[in-house]
C-alpha cells in the first residue's frame, strides 16, 4: 500500500518561475491531482 | 522532453481532473530550459526551480524525478533519479494513478530526507555562489559530493560547452566523477 505523505503546506508554499521569468506559486495547482516531472537542461 | 509531450497528449491533455507540470532544476541557464521546451513543441507548463526549493524540501540529489500528488495535497508516489518515462513501468504506473486505481507501491529506495545538514548547507552555498559569485567553487562542491543537482550545475557553469554545444559529454562527466571534481 502506498502511504501518502502530506506535503501540503511546504510544497504548495514554493514559488517557481515560468519561462517568461514570472513568479508562479505551486499553490495554484492545489486541489487537483498533480503529476510533476523534474528534469534539467544540464 | 519530446517523449513527455507525447505522454502528455496521451494521458493528460484531455483530463480536467489531473494536471501535469514539468519543473526544470536549473538555477543558472534559464534560457536553455526555454529552448528545450520550445524545441519539443511542449504544450504543457514548464516551470523553473531557480533556487533548488524542491530539493531543499525533499532531499533529492538527482533528476529526472516523478512526483504524484493527490487532490488532498498528499504525495502518493515519488521516484528520485532514473524516472524515465520511456520505461513502460512509469508510464503504466501514471496511467493507473490517473484512472484512480491504487498504485500499491511504497517507494523504498529513496525516502524523502531533507533533514541532512550538509544537504541544506550545500544548496544554500550553491545559491549564494550563483547569486553573488563570492564563494570558491570547491567550497560549494565539497559539502555534499553526491549532490548531482549542485555538482552538475557547477560543471555546466564552468564548462558550458560540455553541455550546450551538441550532445552532453558523458565521458567528460565520468572523468570528473572519477577525479572527484
Amino acid at each position: 500500500m502506498t502511504t501518502p505523505i502530506s506535503v501540503n503546506n511546504d510544497l504548495f508554499d514554493i514559488n517557481l518561475i515560468d519561462l517568461n521569468q514570472q513568479k508562479v506559486s505551486l499553490d495554484n495547482y492545489k486541489g487537483k491531482k498533480l503529476c510533476i516531472f523534474m528534469w534539467a537542461s544540464w | 522532453m519530446p517523449v513527455w509531450q507525447k505522454t502528455y497528449k496521451e494521458l493528460f491533455a484531455d483530463d480536467d481532473n489531473v494536471e501535469f507540470l514539468s519543473v526544470a532544476m536549473d538555477a543558472i541557464y534559464h534560457d536553455k530550459v526555454k529552448q528545450f521546451h520550445q524545441s519539443a513543441k511542449a504544450e504543457f507548463t514548464t516551470l523553473i526551480d531557480t533556487d533548488n526549493s524542491l530539493s531543499k524540501l525533499m532531499g533529492f540529489k538527482v533528476v529526472p524525478n516523478i512526483l504524484l500528488i493527490n487532490s488532498d495535497g498528499e504525495l502518493e508516489y515519488w521516484k528520485f533519479g532514473k524516472a524515465d518515462i520511456r520505461n513502460s513501468y512509469y508510464k503504466n504506473l501514471i496511467k493507473r494513478w490517473i484512472s484512480r486505481e491504487k498504485i500499491n507501491i511504497l517507494p523504498k529506495d529513496n525516502f524523502i530526507n531533507a533533514s541532512n545538514q550538509n544537504h541544506q548547507l550545500s544548496l544554500g552555498k550553491f545559491n549564494e555562489y550563483v547569486n553573488t559569485g563570492n564563494l570558491r567553487v570547491n567550497e560549494v562542491r565539497g559539502l555534499e559530493l553526491d549532490n548531482m543537482i549542485v555538482r552538475k550545475q557547477l560543471w555546466a557553469k564552468e564548462n558550458p560547452e560540455k553541455f550546450y554545444q551538441g550532445n552532453i559529454d558523458s565521458d567528460w562527466q565520468k572523468q570528473n566523477l572519477e577525479k572527484g571534481i
